[in-house]
């Protein structure tokens, strides 16, 4: 499976709908890290976690394709906190990828039962935990 | 009365070069840039009268780079964060070196030699700027550190704050070439720079490791809508100066025109391997070298490109992503060709004129990839525990979107349906592949 596949899983799973950009970012990091998913990108570490730019531009590409929609949810009207979400426009498009490799497709949907319900600070403890131990490598 | 290091700028008033270094005014790996016109085949074709060099482009990123440390320096010793203010200050003069040696490395026409050199030299500008660094010995006497330097430049320093001053969303290279290239073509911006920049800030959340520590803005709509200023004025320069249709169509043809000669004369290639010789090329050489070659194809399309004689576009009238079977496939191709524009567009360029039975390079297929500005982080931690980004408070922002295009060129009238096929065909080959 190509990067583009395993990100429309990815969202799939986690309810096809993950709120921030950088939640986002954090999961796909500790799906690559921790649970051995083949993305392609490598994160670099910042006080909010771990960020990659290829994985940025992947996103872009399937938000102008209009495979994914991305659009602002408001959190806090009078502190004006806006955050980014995203979700599949069409999750007929999920069958065939998972026909094309089921294994990882299963291991991606069990590793995301894992980590959706964690917080924004658990999820940058565990990024951080397993972007550290293989930035040695 | 002339005092040397003091350099008159209509973009910046008075540059000052600091005395650790002025020797680099004499170095001539340094004063090569002076030849090389900042907007390479644009000053030839669609703005002659943009005759601005590299050279003037990079004192303005030192002077910037210099302006912003200052204001990040004189924040953080009022602000109370002692270690990031030593950070800065005692980096202070690598920054302002890597910022004028940033560029050293380019060749003429940079962005069609950056292809050629990855292609067929097995380098790029970058490491052609480590090994002109690497010679200037005497900069660790003026206390510089070019291994240090070399990072900021790469972009590999552990203090990515140090990096984001040279290359970033908002490094000191964007800030003066879309001022400068937007003066000289004639496109009067009113944008108030120092307003800008003394709403930067180095942002840490509640972290204490500093090498995680990032450059973003101050949280507030001052702040906000400058920088919406300044990525609107980014996404013009694109659309009507960087990818201008007739000198785009120029660099294609140079671009061609280079390779083939490097396939028909095995000396030529050593013009941008060998560092002493690459030292000598800039536009005019590089273009009368080409004009000078055997080959009728290579040095056709450089007199071509002098005389403005050039390839028509030809208009396919339809959306990238027409040609793939569905939005999926699309999108796969858009991902897989990311960052390899140039290249996919090569060898798309031999194969249609081999599937369509035409010489080499008579059509050429150049794929323009549209840019979506990257993220910038506010100054504030959100509800959510993350920084929040400039664009999810701007609509403005969030309206600029990535789009691909295919432009076909070619030297004569053909058959569009034909090519359109042709087109698909390979698009769908190449994705498969």
């Amino acid at each position: 499976m190509n990067d583009i596949e395993l990100l429309l899983l990815t969202i799939y799973y986690h309810d096809n709908y993950i709120n921030g950009r950088k939640r986002l970012q954090k999961i796909v990091c500790i799906l690559k890290e921790e649970f051995g998913i083949n993305f392609s990108y490598s994160f670099k570490s910042y006080f909010y976690g771990p960020y990659s730019d290829s994985l940025y531009d992947t996103l872009n590409t399937l938000v102008s394709s209009n495979i994914v929609e991305e659009d602002i949810e408001i959190i806090n009207e009078e502190e004006e906190v806006y955050q980014y979400f995203y979700k599949l426009n069409d999750t007929n498009v999920i069958e065939s990828i998972i026909e094309k490799d089921v294994e990882t497709a299963n291991e991606i949907s069990s590793a995301i039962n894992q980590l959706k319900e964690l917080n924004t600070s658990d999820l940058v403890r565990r990024s951080k935990k397993v972007s550290n131990l293989h930035s040695t490598r | 009365m002339i005092t040397p290091n003091l350099i008159h700028d209509p973009i910046h008033g008075t540059i000052e070069m600091p005395s650790f270094m002025e020797q680099i005014l004499k170095e001539k790996s340094f004063r090569r840039m002076q030849f090389i016109r900042q907007l390479g085949l644009k000053a030839f074709i669609d703005f002659p009268n943009a005759i601005h060099t590299r050279y003037s482009h990079v004192l303005g990123v030192m002077h910037l780079a210099g302006k912003i440390t200052d204001r990040l320096i004189k924040l953080e010793s009022t602000g109370g964060r002692q270690n990031v203010h030593d950070v800065l200050e005692n980096n202070k003069n690598n920054l302002s070196a890597a910022a004028l040696l940033h560029d050293i490395g380019h060749g003429p026409f940079s962005h069609v030699i950056d292809f050629i050199l990855k292609e067929y030299c097995g380098t790029d500008h970058e490491t052609k700027s480590f090994k002109f660094i690497d010679k200037f010995r005497w900069m660790d006497s003026k206390g510089l550190n070019t291994k240090e330097i070399k990072k900021i430049i790469k972009g590999e320093h552990e203090y990515k704050f140090l990096n984001n001053i040279i290359t970033g969303p908002l490094d000191c290279d964007k800030m003066d070439y879309l001022l400068r290239d937007s003066y000289h073509v004639g496109l009067r911006y009113s944008f108030d720079l120092n307003h800008f920049i003394n709403n930067f800030r180095i942002l840490g959340g509640n972290s204490s490791d500093l090498k995680s520590f990032e450059l973003g803005l101050e949280n507030d709509i001052t702040s906000i809508k400058t920088a919406e200023i300044f990525l609107i004025i980014w996404k013009n320069m694109y659309d009507l100066v960087y990818y201008i249709k007739n000198s785009r169509i120029a660099e294609k043809m140079i671009e061609k025109s280079i390779i083939l000669r490097i396939e028909m004369d095995n000396n030529f290639v050593e013009h941008l391997k060998d560092n002493d010789m690459y030292l000598e090329l800039d536009d005019e050489k590089l273009l009368k070298i080409l004009e000078d070659g055997k080959d009728k194809l290579s040095s056709g399309l450089a007199r071509n490109m002098r005389s403005n004689t050039l390839y028509t576009e030809i208009d396919l009238k339809n959306r990238v992503e027409s040609f793939f079977p569905n939005q999926l496939a699309y999108a796969s191709f858009v991902d897989k060709i990311e960052k390899k524009e140039d290249k996919v567009s090569d060898d798309l360029s031999k194969a249609l004129c081999s599937k369509l039975k035409c010489k080499n390079y008579e059509i050429i297929c150049d794929i323009v990839k549209s840019r979506k500005p990257k993220q910038i982080n506010l100054n504030s931690t959100s509800a959510t525990g993350d920084p929040p980004e400039l664009s999810e408070k701007s609509e403005i922002i969030r309206s600029i979107k990535e789009e691909i295009s295919l432009k076909i060129y070619s030297n004569k009238n053909r058959d569009a349906e034909k090519i359109k096929e042709a087109i698909k065909y390979l698009l769908n080959d190449y994705n498969q592949g």
